[in-house]
């Protein structure tokens, strides 16, 4: 019996038509693709993309120099020194980071004890030398200079 | 005795505390106050434990032991109590640990994790304490502090300074000097390491790297002939700090502030890098692979030309034992036999019947068993901090110290006995019963500024002979680190390698400056500094034809009459050992490496030895063949022969300039430690309290 039903669906074309009848009804739906880069997908206030250094509202930079992203760095990426600066704080003089290394796991992110280093929603980025994959301190900063208010807004989107 | 911990039955002695016997065992109860060398206070709270049929848990540090005590160490009981102490040690402290140089190995961060509450009740205010600059060594973040009393301990109990102290009590509570930058002692950098939260810190690490980025390597103490063990913390091939090795023969858990940042001197601005030789009057560089040759050609010219007699080879009792074996190997094969080790001495009529090497007579560890220690010419506190800590140790059983040192300075132990002598008057020392010495037994320790004086034979007699009238042991404290290998390995003009006697007998180092050769060979030596007398060895520099310099540091004095200076390593760069006052030979290894053309001593001495034919080496057979003729050696022998000394010779021209020793003048590594200049800096110009009229900006 089962065999009969099956030699009779296959007789009519019922299959296709019925995979046919998918695609038809795409014809009319409206499309998801994107035209990148001119139309972009929308992101989550919680993505992973380039690091940044923030500041605080006064211009004073976060970072204290803890250390705690180096040690948390799955990858080894990044790689600080610090000094007391003249003021008697703990700063960074040197706060790198290897854009090859870095797995975007946004552990560094979620061990900064005073939010300083973040990653933004900036995922497309080149380099044209290999040299150029370590950015560092004071590119950091000037990425968070540029995308603080963003950086803002994506955290009260996550609270 | 039977006691129970955890339900496991343990043997315990008479008189133990529970943490004593659980540390042993190995079971761990958190602490914060209790230190084994320190007192016991039982104020942190913080080891509180569940004792069977004890209504409430007892400190484990103060509580001792009984017969059939049932103690367990993880019981809710114990685990609630130290849960609410360590939420009261928190309430006050602050959250600063990313900033913090204890974190990561902070012991109130190890215990919060294992024993606190993941969040705290107390909404309240916290104290904030005002930081005081209390010394040049150590920072304060007084806020952090818990109140454990360990650093006021440690200045009572161990340094007998009294320099910090709890001031006031309950909330207002507070860890302070009593003087502003009064933290002056010869220890007290110990109080970082006993501190257990961050509130003492090391300053001139103060945020230079983070615990877990260090990488640990053992040394020896290049500073003192005590051979304390170090702990050096390397952070990207640099030495960021020191702590102390546990060492219970020697150095206990302590090491003095000498050891712990005497390392700052080999980054100093003098270090040499590269080989320099003198062309046309200019001192230029030389490649490295042309140095022993260069060095060789040099020597062996200079003997052509004027003979063995006018070579004097000069070596600093600071340099490794290794390097002092290849050098008397090169020298004494070569024939010459003016070499010396020590620099400092004028008067060497001793030298024959001298032991075959100084020693303290007994062990560090021994100390406190000798009923009368005389020392005279030394002054512990601050040429060995370290033997402070034994002496004062010492006082509080049942012995008397008496000293006789040249100038009226303090001792950070109790004194029984203090007279000011003259350098060539010890008479004295001879009125025994003036001293009131206990029965028993006696030593007496001869410090290094006897051997310095010109008639030190004389009063090395007189001492003898004190000695066997009370019946004696005399032992000596060394100039250098490794004065006692100088002496050993045959690095004199009258003995050969362990010991035994040369036939000629050459120029000791007093007799090679004065008398004006023609070849110097310096080796680890500051011409400035590591001499009797400055002035005359400019002369006999200046009028030679020949200057060979080995060196980690330029002076300007070698760069003005050197021929040729090799740079080589310091302590910190090379393989090496030390054999220290009581004879014991400890060995260790790089802790960082040297810049590009800077070599290890030892190995530019072998590639002169090769040259010679004298035989290739390597640190391995070195030392093989120093414990094959230290082996030989009969220590039976090591007495004074008062009779064969000669004491007429006594030389009597220019008066010593001083008579003391600076902790911080030793040798040429500390003479360039930053932090340790600051501190001698603020020792004799007493801080004047910053009075400044400008508004802060707020």
């Amino acid at each position: 019996m089962k065999n009969i039903i099956k030699l009779l669906k296959s007789l009519f074309l019922l299959e296709i038509l019925k995979g046919l009848s998918i695609t038809g009804k795409k014809l009319f739906t409206k499309s998801i693709t994107v035209q990148y880069p001119e139309e972009k997908t929308p992101q989550s206030p919680r993505f992973r993309g380039l690091h940044a250094l923030r500041r605080y509202p006064n211009g004073e930079e976060r970072c204290i120099g803890c250390k705690l992203c180096e040690a948390v760095c799955p990858a080894l990426a990044i790689s600080i020194d610090t000094e007391m600066r003249d003021d008697g704080t703990r700063r960074t003089t040197k706060y790198d980071i290897d854009l090859f290394k870095c797995v975007y796991c946004g552990f560094c992110e979620e061990a900064c004890p005073v939010d300083a280093v973040v990653e933004t929603k900036i995922f497309e980025f080149h380099f044209e030398s290999r040299n150029e994959r370590v950015i560092s301190k004071d590119k950091l900063l000037e990425i968070g200079d540029i995308y603080e208010k963003e950086e803002i807004k994506d955290r009260n989107n996550i609270n | 005795m039977k006691v129970f911990i955890d339900n496991k039955e343990y043997n315990a002695k008479p008189d133990e505390t529970i943490i004593e016997l659980c540390d042993k065992i190995g079971v761990h109860i958190p602490r914060f106050c209790y230190h084994k060398h320190l007192s016991i206070v039982a104020s942190c709270r913080m080891c509180l434990v569940d004792i069977e049929g004890v209504k409430y848990a007892q400190p484990a540090c103060s509580t001792p032991l009984r017969e059939d005590m049932r103690i367990s160490t993880k019981s809710e009981k114990t685990k609630s109590a130290q849960k609410n102490s360590m939420e009261f040690l928190l309430i006050n402290h602050p959250l600063d640990c990313p900033i913090c140089d204890q974190g990561g190995e902070c012991e109130l961060q190890d215990v919060s994790l294992e024993h606190g509450d993941d969040h705290s009740k107390y909404m309240q205010f916290k104290r904030v304490v005002v930081d005081k600059d209390i010394s040049p060594l150590i920072s304060t973040d007084m806020t952090r502090c818990i109140h454990c009393s360990r650093c006021v301990r440690f200045g009572e109990e161990i340094s007998n300074v009294k320099e910090l102290g709890l001031l006031n009590r309950g909330e207002d509570m507070k860890i302070d000097v009593f003087i502003e930058s009064g933290v002056t002692s010869e220890l007290s950098g110990n109080m970082i390491d006993l501190c257990p939260v961050g509130a003492l810190n090391n300053k001139p690490y103060r945020y230079k790297a983070r615990t877990w980025d260090l990488k640990q390597i053992c040394g020896i103490s290049p500073h003192d002939c005590i051979g304390s063990n170090i702990n050096y913390h390397t952070y990207n091939n640099k030495i960021v700090r020191a702590v102390p090795f546990e060492n219970l023969a020697i150095n206990q858990t302590w090491i003095s502030d000498r050891d712990r940042f005497g390392y700052e001197g080999i980054y100093s601005n003098d270090r040499l890098d590269k080989t320099l030789i003198r062309e046309n009057g200019k001192l230029v560089e030389l490649d490295f692979d042309s140095v022993s040759s260069e060095v060789n050609n040099l020597i062996i010219s200079n003997i052509k030309k004027h003979g063995r007699k006018e070579i004097g080879c000069l070596i600093s009792g600071q340099s490794t034992s290794e390097e002092l074996f290849l050098f008397q190997k090169i020298f004494k094969g070569l024939e010459i036999s003016n070499i010396d080790h020590r620099t400092k001495e004028r008067d060497f009529s001793y030298q024959k019947s001298f032991p075959i090497m100084p020693s303290l007579g007994c062990n560090i560890d021994d100390l406190h068993l000798y009923k009368n220690i005389i020392l005279i010419g030394v002054n512990v506190k601050t040429e060995y901090p370290i033997l402070s800590v034994r002496l004062n140790n010492a006082t509080k059983g049942n012995s008397k110290i008496y000293s006789f040192n040249f100038s009226s300075l303090d001792e950070n132990f109790p004194l029984y006995y203090k007279k000011v002598i003259d350098d060539n008057n010890i008479e004295p020392l001879l009125n025994t019963n003036d001293l009131g010495l206990d029965n028993g037994e006696t030593l007496i320790i001869l410090g290094p500024l006897i051997s310095r004086l010109p008639n030190q034979s004389n009063i090395l007699k007189k001492v003898h002979d004190f000695s066997l009238l009370i019946d004696a042991k005399v032992g000596f404290l060394a100039e250098f680190c490794n004065s006692t290998s100088g002496w050993l390995l045959g690095n004199l003009p009258h003995r050969n390698l362990g010991g035994s006697t040369s036939n000629i007998i050459g120029k000791n180092s007093y007799e090679m400056i004065t008398e004006k050769l023609s070849t110097y060979i310096m080796y680890n030596l500051e011409p400035e500094s590591d001499f009797f007398d400055k002035t005359l060895v400019e002369v006999a520099l200046k009028s030679s034809e020949c200057n060979i310099f080995f060196t980690s540091y330029i002076t300007p004095m070698m760069e003005k009459y050197a021929d040729i200076i090799i740079p080589i390593t310091t302590f910190a760069e090379t393989d090496g050992s030390y054999i220290n006052i009581e004879g014991r030979y400890q060995v260790f290894q790089p802790v960082v490496q040297p810049s590009k053309d800077i070599h290890e001593g030892w190995s530019i001495l072998n590639n002169i030895s090769i040259l010679n034919n004298f035989g290739d080496y390597t640190i391995d057979t070195i030392r093989n063949e120093l414990e094959e003729s230290l082996k030989k050696i009969d220590f039976s022998l090591s007495a004074i022969d008062i009779d064969s000394i000669d004491a007429s010779n006594m030389v009597e021209d220019n008066v010593i300039d001083k008579f003391t020793r600076d902790t911080y003048d030793t040798d040429m590594i500390v003479r360039r430690s930053e932090s340790l200049n600051k501190v001698s800096l603020s020792k004799h110009k007493p801080s004047i309290k910053n009075i400044t009229n400008e508004p802060k900006n707020i």
